[in-house]
Parts: structure tokens; sequence; C-alpha cells
């Protein structure tokens, strides 16, 4: 029986599932994780009541 | 020809995205009022809507088209039907453009298209007419498409494209020509008068104000600078701009955008994008359209970036001499077509990756499903309300002061603090608005329009405003006097501003939010109250009627041109029943 190949292939298969599901949930949580902490972190600017109103406020 | 079921999978996407957008303000009543998103009640009818004032036509028509809108429904109802309205068709429109593929992927192109930086900030920074024209370049792509393969089919849905493109604002009008010329032409003939023709007759309406607007002027110092794109993280302005990042208001830069790692991660999705658009055209029938686009995405980049590369002072000197070069002030918007491109490839790029999965690699499922989903998880800020806009109801005091000087003839009001365009009001989230006194209040109403960025006064662009400036600077009994020379009736003072003194004149209402003035009567009993001059702005004059000509050479065509789309459409719905 020549089952050499095919378990090499599935072999390879295997261990690409497994790198491209690594990098993809890395990814995915990496831009979890920091996305979410920076717009969660996005605070408003009050304004000061006596300040000019300017167009490049908030 | 796009199934029915296409239709409806794009449409449901785009209507949860539209959803998860525009939310809370589909959830009560009230308005988003940010920037220059200024929306009331009911917006009464003025010739300046037109551009017949003779002032520089920023909203023509569409502040037309708003004010008839609200005679019949609130305004409140008019902004959500406008931004919902433009999402969803945004989201629609970009799906035909892919029509031939998969759902997933047709998920991807709308996705990115709808859920970008770009639009979070226009957005937050409330152009809401500059974001509908956006949302029309898929359908200005689809006419395009059309005008190449046949100029007589295919010049009814440019024309109906490039009118509501010119609708939504000047800057919209000309990115749709841009559109069209890139995606639509051909060496035939007839192809290039004719879109010279549709171009022009639809940008009639902002083009002629524009032209013969005599009492305004452009101005040009400094600007392009001061609004120049921006780098949102320290990786450079670069990767921001190609990730339709960049803005020049860099307090509503969304949180995350920030940060490296995401902007790097956004970098990396562009590239993938733009991996899909090489392969798609490559071969295959859609492989020119796709090198036009990545030609028109090119030079959309080039156009935003020049400002941020250098290039402000050459912007300023030919804006010197051609005032028309101003109207690339604001050059992060033009950076819109490029996400045509983005989406188109993106399409392909996850169905490059489905194409891959195999037995071994069923993984790559997870590379297509992560690529819809990436503008999502990129941008988390653009969920629910673009970030943290919140609704907003004006003041009794409002309604009260409109009604009164709703109740005099030809009234003209000035409005006070005399300090800029731009306001911050308590009940509108203490965000800086537009002032909405000239949309609310009826007859003339005079704004300092000076506009203040970073600390940087940019010049007003009426001559009465420095009349008016001169005026207030008198002691109350003399401005008062000195502003019934200049026609002035009304005085509104918008509480919870910076002080000011006001004018002598009798206080007909004096509430929390409004104080309203009436300087037709003195408080001083030594001042003889004297004649009031007219002062309507310096108008068109003569040349109103070009003016009116060119509102209604558009519309005929946005008639004309819809009435064949219909006879064409339902022509062939009668021949295929046969």
């Amino acid at each position: 029986m020549k089952t050499g190949p095919i378990a090499g292939a599935a072999g390879i298969g295997s261990t690409l599932n497994v790198i491209v599901a690594a990098v993809v949930g890395a990814a995915a949580a990496t831009a979890l994780t920091v996305g979410g902490v920076n717009a969660a972190k996005g605070d408003q600017k009050p304004v000061a009541q006596s300040k000019l109103s300017q167009y490049s406020e908030k | 020809m796009a199934k029915p079921r296409t239709y409806r999978t794009d449409l449901a996407w785009s209507a949860l995205l539209t959803l998860a957008i525009t939310g809370p303000l589909l959830l009560g009543s009230g308005y988003w009022l940010v920037g220059d998103m200024v929306f009331v009640p009911h917006q009464p009818w003025k010739s300046a809507w037109l551009g017949l004032d003779g002032s520089l036509p920023r909203a023509v028509p569409m502040d037309a088209i708003v004010s008839v809108l609200t005679q019949v429904v609130p305004g409140s109802v008019v902004q959500r039907v406008f931004l919902v309205g433009a999402l969803v068709l945004g989201g629609i429109g970009i799906g035909r453009l892919v029509h031939e593929r998969a759902w997933y992927a047709r998920a991807a192109a709308i996705g990115i298209f709808l859920w970008n930086p770009w639009v979070h900030d226009h957005l937050q920074i409330g152009q809401w007419a500059i974001l509908c024209g956006y949302l029309a370049l898929p359908w200005v792509a689809l006419a395009a498409r059309r005008y190449r393969r046949d100029v007589r089919s295919g010049w009814a849905p440019v024309a109906v494209a490039l009118t509501v493109s010119a609708v939504c604002s000047p800057s919209s009008g000309v990115m749709a020509v841009a559109v069209v010329a890139v995606l639509g032409l051909r060496r035939s003939w007839p192809a290039w008068p004719v879109l010279a023709v549709l171009s022009l007759v639809a940008n009639l309406p902002w083009l002629l104000p524009s032209l013969l607007a005599r009492s305004s002027t452009v101005t040009t110092d400094g600007v392009f600078e001061l609004f120049a794109p921006r780098a949102e993280s320290s990786l450079g302005v670069l990767p921001s701009l190609v990730t339709l990042g960049g803005t020049w208001k860099s307090s509503i830069v969304a949180g995350e955008r920030t940060s490296a790692v995401v902007v790097g991660l956004a970098v990396a999705l562009t590239l993938a994008a733009l991996l899909g658009a090489v392969r798609r055209g490559r071969r295959g029938p859609a492989a020119e359209e796709v090198r036009r686009l990545a030609l028109l995405a090119a030079g959309a980049l080039v156009v935003a970036s020049v400002p941020a590369l250098g290039g402000a002072g050459l912007l300023e000197w030919l804006g010197d001499r051609v005032a028309a070069v101003a109207l690339l002030r604001d050059a992060h918007r033009f950076l819109g077509p490029a996400a045509l491109l983005l989406a188109v490839g993106l399409a392909s790029a996850v169905a490059w990756a489905r194409e891959q999965v195999a037995p071994g690699r069923e993984s790559l499922w997870a590379v297509a499903g992560l690529l819809v989903v990436a503008p999502l998880l990129l941008l988390p800020s653009l969920a629910w309300g673009a970030g943290d806009l919140e609704r907003s109801t004006y003041p009794a005091d409002w309604r009260t002061v409109a009604d009164q000087i709703g109740a005099a003839q030809e009234a003209t009001t000035i409005v006070l603090p005399w300090a800029g365009s731009y306001r911050t009001f308590d009940w509108a989230d203490d965000r800086a608005v537009l002032d909405p006194a000239p949309r609310y209040l009826p007859g003339e109403v005079l704004i300092d329009d000076r506009t203040f960025v970073d600390g940087v006064e940019i010049d007003s662009e009426d001559p009465r405003v420095g009349d008016v400036t001169l005026a207030l600077e008198a002691s109350p009994v003399d401005a008062a006097r000195e502003l019934r020379s200049l026609g002035v009736t009304w005085v509104v003072v918008e509480q919870g501003q910076a002080d000011q003194a006001v004018p002598a004149g009798r206080t007909v209402h004096d509430g929390e939010d409004l104080v309203l003035l009436d300087l037709r009567t003195t408080t001083d009993p030594g001042a003889d109250p004297e004649p009031v001059r007219s002062a309507t702005r310096t108008s068109h004059g003569g040349y109103a009627a070009l003016v009116i000509t060119g509102h209604v050479g558009a519309f005929v065509l946005l008639i004309g041109a819809s009435g064949r789309i219909l006879r064409r459409g339902s022509n062939r719905r009668h021949s295929s029943r046969r």
C-alpha cells in the first residue's frame, strides 16, 4: 500500500489549516482588542462656554 | 442581469449596516446636529436656497430641496430619510457593481464601502450631503458602465447620476463627472461631447451662481494647508489615506484610528483589496473596468494627498489665479472614489479565498470570512451613532423667536455673538455645529461667516459681514443706529455662547436660550429711529433669470432622462412577457 504521499498531503493540509487559522485568529483578535480598547478610549472633548466655537472642535 | 435574490441579500446587508450606524437616530425623536449637519423642523423658503442672493452657493440646490420637503414633513424625518436612504442605496449600488459575485463577496464590497473612515469622518463632520454624493458613486459607476457600452442607451442613466450628484454638493458633482469620464468614455466621438453637455447642464444649478456671485469672495489664503489631510497614527498620512482616513479634523477621528496597529491592519486590508483588483484586472470582461477604477483611485489619492505632501502652497498659488481651485480646499473628500476600487477588489479577494478552499485547506473559509468582517472590526467606532452622536431637540425659544420674526415682512436679522459661524450649544451635546439660525429663522439672516480652525481665522466671504462687524464695535445706541442704517431690523442673541455687548433695542423675547431685540424701536429716548434702508443682499439682479434657467435646465434633464429610463424598463418588461 502506498499511503505515504497521501498521509503526507493530509499532514501538510492539516498544518496549513492550523497556520491559516492561527493567522486569521491573531489578526481578528488584534483588531478586536486594539480597536475596541482605543474606540472605548475615544473621549468627548468638552468645550468651555466662554471659548470661541471653532469648526475644528468636536 | 442580477437576480432579484441578489438584490434582497444586498438590501438586507446594507440595511443591517445602516441600522448599525444610524440606530440611535432612528430610535427616538430629535436631530443629529453636528458640524455642517443642520436640519430644522421647517426650513422657510428663501431665494438664497437657489443661489439667487449673490452669495456663494455652498448648499445649492440641496437647501431648496430640504426647504420644500420640510413644508410637507418635519425636518427630523427628512434627515432620517436622507441618511438611511442614501446608506441603503449606496450599499445596493456597490452590490450591483459586483453583481456576478457570490453573496459573501458582495457583502465584503458593501461592507468596506459603507463601513470605512471616510464615512465615519463625514458623518462626524456633518457633511451629510457630501456623504450622499459619495453613496451615489456606485450608481454613477454603473451609469458609466452602460455609457461605455452604448452612448445612446447610456446617456440617460449618466444624466440622472450626474444631476443627483450635483444636487448633493458641487464637489460631489465634480467627482461624478470625473468618475464617468474615467470609467465611461471611449474613443468614439459622440461620447465626449455628449458627456460634456450632460456634465455642464447637470452642474448648472451651482455653477451659474458661483460664476455670477458678485457680492462674495472666495478665501484661499492658507486654507489648503489648514484643511490638508492629517496623519491619524504614528504611521503617517499616507497609510491613513490609503485606508480612506486622514481627515483634517483631528478632533473627530475615531479612537482606534490613532493606533498604528489598527491602521497597519487596515493597510493590510487595502493590500488584499488591491491584490483582488489586480487579479480581476488581468483577464475577463471586467478587466478594463478594473483598470479604469485603478486609474480613478490613483487620481483620487493624488488629489487628496497633494496638500498634505507639500502641495498646499502650489494650490494656494493656483487658487489666487483660478477661483475654481478653491473647490479642492477640503481635499480629503476627493478620496471618496477610491472606495470603489477597494470594494470591487475586496469582493474579488474574497472570491479568490473561497476558490482556494479544498480538502485540507478548509481554514481558507476563515480568510474569506475575515475579509468580509474586517472593515467592521477595524472601525468599531462607526457603530451606533458613528461613535457618539446624540440626538438633540431645539429648545422652545427657537420656535417662539421664528414666529415673532416671521410676523414681520422682509425682516433682516443678525445673530449674536458675532464670533464665527459655528456654535456649541449645551442642548446640542456641546459639539461644534453650524449656526442653525439662517435655516431656522425666516427672512434674511446674517451671521458672522468667518470660520475659526485651530485658532486660525478664515476670512468672511460676505462683504456685509465687515459692515456689521464695524457697527457692533460702537456703543449700544450707535450700534443700533448703524445696524438700522444697514437695514437690520432684528437681533437674535444666542445664550450660553461668548459674551458680547448687544445693540440698544426693544426686547421682544427674553428666553433662556434666545433673546430677540427689535431695532425698529430704540431704548434711547434721545435717539430718533432712523429710516431703515433695505439691506437685501446684492442679488444677481439681471442674472437671476440666468440662474433660474440653469435650475430649470438641470430639472428638465433629470425628468427627461428619468422618463427615458422608465420607458425603456417598461418596454423591456413588455417584450419579455411576449
